[in-house]
């Protein structure tokens, strides 16, 4: 028996170090790939002013959308940020997808709005739309507030979609901070790129215990509860160094719900946003490429590092967890979807690379985890696990996943610099030590939860509860 | 400490040596990671210290150029009347306890005035050029363009040198106006606008690559941030063969409605690039050219959809009665958008638009209806594109 001994243990050696390696190559040439891409990207744009795009009467015009459910609290404020957003020509269309609160009253009571006889354009298939207001008063002339019947986050984009007026759409969680130029800086590949940019993309950052004073950050700082610091580390990794990559290579999949600029014209030949996901920005993202692939047109998907939108990042396990599984689902809903790109190369490095990518080290990852960890166990039962080498190789991953997280650090010390405290940046690096062991097993536990979730036939978004921004620090 | 340290090493190179292959690559991965992680580490720390200091010393250059910039451009008479001699002592003895031996303090200066001049206009402006010509700063632009192959590093220093006026630079500028690199070209056709405010333009004649949306916006910038800059007739470049410099100039025409261009506008009506037709329809209905309507209404059938609302559109800013008829039976149109703007631009017509509108309501089916109504209602489309 000892030859099978002998056996299993290669096997799952040999099984952990390859897989291992596989990653953290992937890992390593995505990285490189994203330092590349960072360093032309600040350069080119070290001495652009922004405002030039403001001023400019050939800019494009833009159409914001924003749906709203149940956002009675902060609403009118909200509204009045976006109202401030650089940028010359714009309109912000507000879709209240039939909150239960008083989302719309606070929104006709503030705005001075007035139902007006508004002919929709039904290009995408929606609930019904009750009304749409505009504004009585010219300060508010870029203002549109649709009211709908209750349809999901998809379905209030794809009413805004038909409703907008502009070629190119924004669409954005209402309770997001946006920053000041955002409009001009994810506008700025559709006018510098030769090739039709489909859609853009930039940097979603953590706003827990930064300060806020009329709706925009005045200043960054490290969220000082360590659930959204682990977090603010994974975005670290994931905007700077793994979606730089993807853009530079144009095999990106996602850009993230909470902002995107897409090409309206495109957007509607796609059908719109699907609603029949809980992953519906990936997954119109994955459709407009293939779209784009499928009548042969070139195109690029772009993403844009600098810091244009923040958010607040759950800061207790439940709602996290709701929120990586729903991310989990989503994943699996969208992959299953287009599975017909998957190592087609009629859809070239969409069907490849970016998809085959997704699957095996987004979607996969945390099941094979799960799998080494039992085969882990079962082997310690029955007293066939080399312990020295087990733990020799789980340092192995350890020192690389710390490596990766510091790497990450070190580029955002190269570029933006947003944590100005020294205290910011030397908890930033604990973080890293401490993320793999502590963090990490938690996100596997909600990915593998999340694909449980897909095989019992779960579809809802999960109650995601938000504190809100908070009193500003002083 | 030490013995720990030595039993702790010898344990290690003993369990290398008597482990498997596997393993053996698995130590020098993870020895290599940690390595790595002390290398960022330490570099994330220096970098912490070496921006900080680079920033107090940019600071405090800045404050001390600041100051004296704003004694001299608010005392002209002191610095910028007399011979070109003596306005070049009086600057070079008022930088003097500035060492410009330095290449960082030039860097910093370079940018300091860069900034300076976004905020002056007028004499003011013109100045401030003068003293940068006069401390040289140009000197290492010009040599970075012949030395450097960094896009970044040319590309930036013809930024500067076209901002700054500076003439000497001519010769490098119309040396790249068609580099193959976007980012040099780019730069490089904006400096010329720069440094030539009576022919900003001449440069089209020759100019064979590609014009993208964002460095055509650099070059109405150039244009229109220069007081000094003589407005051209773009009609002049609307045919030649780059469709770049086509689409440029139907744009600049329909900014600075020079109505002198409505016959090559004519011309561009059948343009085989749908975009090219696009940028012509809408400076068509800016310039409210209603010479042109016999020909839209001959093309129309034959374009798609986003050029037919483009050409209703500009029915609508014409008002043309010879579209009247047009526009009524196109009311009826199966695709909603293009039915909706037919109504929209009838609503336009002084007089009878809007009565029209109004007399057929009562009589109008439920899709109808709700055109007419969006058309009637004055408080939707406010913005105007």
């Amino acid at each position: 028996m000892y030859w099978l001994y002998e056996i299993i243990n290669e096997l799952y050696q040999n099984g952990i170090l390859y897989l291992a390696i596989i990653i953290m190559s992937s890992y390593v040439i995505l990285g490189i790939y994203s330092s590349f891409e960072m360093n032309t990207y600040l350069k080119k744009n070290s001495y652009v002013d922004y405002r030039w795009i403001m001023v400019s009467p050939t800019a494009p015009p833009v159409s914001l959308i924003a749906p709203a459910y149940n956002e009675e609290a902060t609403i009118v404020e909200n509204v009045r940020s976006l109202m401030s957003l650089h940028y010359g020509l714009f309109e912000i269309i507000i879709v209240n997808d039939g909150s239960k609160d008083q989302t719309l009253q606070r929104l006709i009571d503030s705005c001075n709005l007035e139902q007006v006889n508004f002919a929709v354009n039904e290009q995408l298939e929606t609930k019904p739309i009750r009304a749409v207001y505009k504004s009585t008063n010219p300060a508010f002339a870029k203002l549109t507030v649709v009211d709908k019947v209750n349809g999901g986050k998809a379905d209030a984009l794809n009413a805004g979609i038909n409703v907008s007026s502009f070629k190119l759409i924004t669409c954005i969680d209402v309770d997001c901070i946006m920053e000041k130029n955002a409009l001009l800086v994810l506008v700025k590949p559709y006018l510098e790129e030769s090739e039709r940019v489909i859609a853009t993309g930039g940097v979603i950052r953590i706003a827990n215990s930064c300060e806020v004073e009329d709706g925009q950050i005045t200043k960054v700082h490290l969220p000082e509860a360590w659930l959204p610091r682990y977090q603010v580390m994974e975005y670290l990794r994931a905007f700077l160094m793994g979606r730089m990559a993807w853009s530079k290579l144009n095999g990106l999949l996602l850009i993230s719900g909470a902002l995107g600029m897409f090409d309206k014209e495109i957007v509607i030949k796609c059908g719109g946003y699907n609603h029949q996901t809980v992953g519906e920005d990936m997954e119109l993202v994955v459709r407009m490429r293939r779209y784009m692939h499928e009548i042969d047109l070139p195109y690029k998907v772009k993403y844009i590092p600098d810091p244009l939108c923040w958010t607040e990042a759950p800061s207790t396990n439940k709602i996290l967890g709701r929120q990586r599984n729903r991310w989990t689902r989503g994943t699996a809903e969208t992959l299953w979807l287009h599975r017909k790109l998957f190592l087609n190369p009629k859809y070239g490095l969409l069907g490849i690379l970016s998809m085959p990518y997704w699957f095996l080290f987004e979607w996969m990852a945390p099941i094979v985890e799960m799998l080494g960890l039992l085969a882990t166990i079962l082997m310690g039962f029955l007293g066939l696990l080399n312990i020295p080498s087990t733990i020799t190789l789980l340092v192995m991953v350890y020192l690389f996943a710390v490596l990766m997280s510091t790497i990450g650090i070190l580029f955002e010390e190269l570029s933006y610099r947003q944590y100005t405290s020294r205290l910011d940046v030397l908890r930033l690096l604990m973080v890293a030590l401490f993320e793999p062991i502590v963090y990490h097993p938690r996100v596997v536990y909600w990915a593998i939860r999340g694909n449980i979730d897909i095989l019992r036939g779960k579809k809802s978004w999960g109650e995601m509860t938000r504190a809100g921004f908070g009193p500003t620090k002083k | 400490m030490q013995e720990i340290a030595k039993e702790l090493l010898a344990f290690l190179i003993h369990y290398f040596q008597t482990s498997d292959l596997i393993v053996q690559v698995a130590i020098i991965i993870a020895i290599t990671c940690a390595f790595l992680t002390f290398v960022a580490y330490c570099t994330v720390f220096y970098l912490r210290i070496y921006y900080a200091r680079i920033d107090a010393k940019r600071k405090n250059l800045k404050n001390a150029v600041e100051e004296l910039l704003a004694i001299m451009i608010a005392d002209e008479a002191s610095f910028f009347e007399g011979s070109e001699e003596s306005i070049r002592k009086n600057i070079s003895a008022h930088f003097k306890d500035i060492n410009l031996g330095n290449r960082f303090n030039r860097d910093t200066l370079r940018g300091e005035f860069v900034l300076l001049l976004d905020q002056l206009g007028g004499s003011s402006a013109t100045n401030l050029k003068k003293v940068y010509y006069v401390l040289e700063l140009h000197k290492d632009l010009l040599r970075d363009i012949h030395r450097k192959r960094d896009w970044k590093i040319v590309s930036s220093a013809l930024h500067d040198l076209g901002l700054m006026g500076i003439q000497s630079a001519k010769k490098e500028v119309n040396a790249r106006i068609n580099d193959e690199n976007a980012f040099i070209r780019q730069e490089a056709i904006v400096a010329y606008v720069h440094l030539n405010p009576e022919h900003p333009f001449d440069f089209l004649d020759n100019f064979n690559q590609e014009l993208t949306e964002w460095q055509q916006l650099n070059l109405f910038l150039a244009l229109s941030q220069n007081p000094f800059a003589t407005v051209p007739e773009f009609k002049r470049w609307l045919l030649v063969e780059n469709e770049y410099v086509v689409d440029f100039c139907l744009k600049m025409v329909s900014f600075y409605n020079q109505l002198e261009s409505v016959p090559e506008l004519l011309h561009l009506v059948a343009h085989a690039n749908p975009e090219i037709r696009a940028d012509n329809y809408y400076a068509i209905q800016k310039l409210q050219a209603d010479d042109a309507v016999p020909a839209l209404l001959q093309v129309y059938e034959l374009e798609p959809i986003p050029l037919k609302l483009d050409i209703l559109k500009a029915f609508g800013e014409i008002r043309a009665e010879e579209t009247r008829d047009f526009l009524i039976a196109r009311m009826h149109d199966p695709d909603f958008s293009l039915a909706l703007q037919c109504a929209v631009s009838i609503s336009k017509f002084p007089g009878w638009g809007q009565q029209y509108l109004e007399e057929l309501l009562p009589y109008a089916g439920e899709r109808m209806r709700k055109i007419i109504l969006h058309a009637l209602d004055k408080r939707i489309d406010v913005l105007v594109v």
